[in-house]
């Protein structure tokens, strides 16, 4: 949607609603900025106090909004939706009514209308007051402010130019205990006190007389000023008849139609999301898939199911969708699970992208479905906060669905005959300050660190070095740097005193290196990844016992595109019953919602 | 419709007002330039005023278009509109650059603040005073109440408050102007 043409028809919206005078259009003027976001409520709030700066009619203030919008088009368009129908029809009232007051029933209305505008002037107070008021001396100013106009002190001009002076001289002396101090200050500051307020009393009164003249009558002076109260009715002319319900009908009819176009979002929104949350979960209730209750997608369109067998799981998209990502789920990529997905959608097609040139890991995977070349992404650790802003700058938000656990196991060339390792003494031998096998009980071997990411950004080591500060994360100079998993398992199966990692389930059935356990902190009381008959040790993954678990991740790109559809349906299919089965077996442990 | 103005003395005079009506007080200022001088009766400019606050939108604007009509046709209504609104669009125009250019001054900030504060005090002072002599009878106080609370704190469409509060105000308007000529100001 054109966002001039949003503004010129929120604020000719807004004109036509007026009823009243401009202020009282303030509070909706606010939520409609607000719920459009085109401005936060402190943005609105210190435009319409330098608004009050400027001379002339009290709209002003659309010009500021509508240029800090979208900067000269936007003042136009803002302006000349507030100003145009309404002069028009003034214009055009001028023209058939010729003179003539309006009739009775217009005016009745408009006195009818007083205690509400009362009403919405003091709404107007309570919404620019909100947020805005915050500090003592403000209070102060406000109170005497009000205290000012109610009582014909003086003008808001010299309101606001007072209070130009005052902030000025607030921002400038902020240590009030110091001023106190120091006697040539106090007498400075208590001479130009004295000067300020003599300006008041003598130019308050000057502009008073200047205005408010005596040969007003009371009625006419209190119509003259701020311009709200009911206005004279002068009987001696006939009202007019024609042409003003004609006008009035065309008024109310633009009013509803601008209505309803400035909401139109927002109504469509409302109802999509209830209709289809509802039909979609009952769908899939009948089904026999139970809806957990975290959803996922933005629209609601897509959202994680439980279900029992693959078949049953609703919104899987027809068409071909790339994927990538981590190798600690390549377990998860494998022909059983692809067979089984195929059977149960066939118009369903996954593909996975091998980034070439780079390392296939989470980060490659997300940053590849950050620019849109893979569908969606799985990754062995959570969501950063720079990827996240990424995805924000670029218009949309990044969802993780956990799918299963798995653990980061280690491993040593089975020269080396050790039982486990602990936590610290891991990050130790990644940082190069433990160099030598005989430091932690072996043989007097040089210590060869293999690792598949050279900078400690990959999930693994993020995950072992997460309590060292980022600027002192250095990994060892003797690192060794391999590509993946399968290359580090070869690496130290063939170097003496070599140490890897890997994830738990594809290395579990390796027999040509040695797994160790791990142990947290400083302890000797290592947890084994496998269990002695040499399977993935999936206790210890389910009562938290090993250090250091990790979870699977389906990262999905909320876009509302069909990519967004096909990674939810890809996670509902591995949440299924089936799926779940499948996942024990690939060697990790499930997660259940 | 008054004496024959010039359009090029049309808009100079409603130039000078737009530079010198601060915080809503066109009327005002019109008056002195209009009435005293002697382009308009005081009556029709009353009559003027009384169709601008009637009808909805900017009381400013619908003043200028409405005499600029009277005044000189077409080109008097759109004249007067945009020499009310100039002199404010180029005040505004400066502020706004001073603010992008200078926005984390300190002073500027207590600028801000200062004046934020004192435009919610101007809008209090101007409640009042149209609440002390307008609101009589208590079931006006209750509308006036009900407003405030529908749209300024539930935040409702104002349409929709503004209907439903207007239905019951006119319902009650006789009751009300039976009140006022009971209990005179």
């Amino acid at each position: 949607m054109n966002t001039l043409l949003d503004l010129f028809l929120t604020f000719a919206y807004l004109a036509l609603v007026s009823v009243g005078g401009g202020v009282t259009i303030l509070p909706e003027m606010e939520r409609q900025v607000v719920s459009h976001h085109w401005l936060t409520h402190q943005d609105f709030v210190e435009i319409f106090a330098l608004s009050q700066l400027a001379p002339g009619p009290n709209m002003l203030l659309v010009f500021l909004i509508g240029y800090r919008i979208a900067s000269f088009p936007g003042a136009l368009a803002a302006g000349l939706g507030m100003f145009t129908p309404t002069s028009c029809l003034l214009a055009g009232l001028a023209h058939f009514t010729k003179g003539a007051h309006p009739p009775k029933w217009v005016e009745q209305f408009h006195t009818a209308l007083i205690p509400i505008t009362v009403g919405l002037l003091a709404a107007a107070a309570w919404t620019i007051g909100q947020g805005i008021i915050n500090e003592f001396y403000q209070i102060i100013i406000c109170g005497v402010a009000a205290l000012a106009i109610a009582k014909n002190w003086a003008k808001p001009a010299l309101v606001i130019v007072l209070a130009v002076i005052l902030g000025v001289g607030k921002a400038f002396l902020p240590d009030a205990a110091q001023i106190f101090a120091d006697i040539p200050t106090l007498t400075i500051l208590a001479l130009l006190l004295s000067i300020i307020i003599a300006l008041f009393i003598f130019l308050s009164k000057r502009i008073r007389n200047a205005l408010l003249r005596d040969a007003f009558e009371p009625p006419l002076k209190q119509a003259m000023e701020g311009g709200f109260s009911p206005l004279i009715i002068v009987r001696d002319r006939p009202p007019v008849t024609r042409g003003t319900i004609p006008l009035l009908l065309l008024l109310l009819t633009g009013q509803s139609l601008a209505l309803l176009w400035t909401s139109r979002q927002t109504i469509s929104r409302t109802w999509t999301e209830a209709t289809t949350a509802i039909a979609q979960s009952l769908q899939a209730e009948s089904n026999g898939c139970r809806v957990p209750s975290i959803t996922v997608a933005k629209d609601y369109s897509t959202y994680l199911q439980v279900c029992n067998a693959m078949q049953d799981v609703l919104n899987v998209p027809n068409g071909r969708f790339f994927y990538g990502g981590t190798m600690g789920a390549a377990a998860l990529r494998s022909e059983n699970f692809l067979k089984e997905i195929q059977l149960a959608h066939p118009n369903f097609q996954l593909r996975y992208l091998d980034p070439m040139s780079v390392p296939p890991d989470s980060s490659t995977g997300i940053r590849m479905l950050l620019n849109g070349e893979l569908s969606f992404s799985e990754s062995q650790r959570p969501l950063r906060e720079i990827e996240h802003q990424q995805a924000q700058e670029w218009g949309f938000t990044l969802k993780q669905i956990p799918v299963a656990k798995t653990g980061a196991a280690f491993y040593i060339h089975p020269g080396i005959n050790l039982l486990g390792l602990s936590v610290e003494q891991l990050k130790g031998i990644y940082m190069g300050k433990i160099t030598n096998w005989s430091e932690l009980g072996g043989p007097d071997v040089p210590i060869v660190p293999v690792s598949q990411d050279i900078d400690a950004t990959g999930s693994t080591l993020s995950l072992l070095l997460r309590d060292v500060p980022r600027s002192q994360q250095k990994l060892a100079d003797t690192l060794q740097s391999v590509r993946d998993t399968t290359a580090a398992v070869r690496k130290v199966a063939t170097t003496r005193g070599a140490i890897g990692f890997g994830t738990q389930a594809l290395v579990a059935q390796q027999r040509s290196i040695r797994l160790i356990g791990v142990a947290k902190g400083w302890s000797r009381q290592y947890v084994q990844p496998v269990t002695s008959e040499g399977q993935v040790n999936k206790a210890v993954l389910a009562d938290g016992s090993y250090p250091l678990i990790q979870q699977i991740f389906v990262v999905v790109r909320q876009d509302g595109t069909l990519d967004e559809v096909a990674g939810v349906a890809y996670a509902n299919l591995l949440l299924s019953t089936k799926g779940k089965t499948l996942i024990e077996q690939a060697g990790y442990l499930p997660i259940s919602f | 419709m008054g004496k024959n103005l010039k359009l090029l003395q049309l808009t100079r005079i409603f130039t000078q007002v737009g530079a010198k009506a601060f915080g809503g007080q066109v009327p005002v200022h019109l008056w002195d330039s209009l009435v005293t001088r002697g382009w308009l009766s005081q009556r029709d400019y009353l009559e003027a005023v009384n169709w601008s606050q009637c009808i909805p939108g900017c009381n400013g604007t619908n003043l200028s278009a409405y005499l600029g009509w009277q005044f000189k046709g077409v080109w008097g209504a759109v004249l007067a509109t945009i020499a009310l609104l100039l002199p404010g669009m180029g005040v505004l125009l400066c502020i706004a650059t001073l603010m992008t250019t200078v926005s984390q001054n300190q002073a500027v900030q207590g600028v801000l603040s200062a004046v934020a504060a004192a435009t919610v005090g101007l809008l209090l002072g101007i409640t009042w005073k149209i609440a002390r002599s307008t609101l009589g009878h208590p079931i006006k106080v209750f509308i006036a109440a009900a407003a405030f609370l529908l749209i300024g704190v539930l935040r409702v469409p104002i349409l929709l408050a503004i209907v439903v509060l207007g239905i019951v105000s006119w319902y009650l308007s006789p009751k009300f102007k039976q009140w006022d000529d009971e209990h005179p100001a």
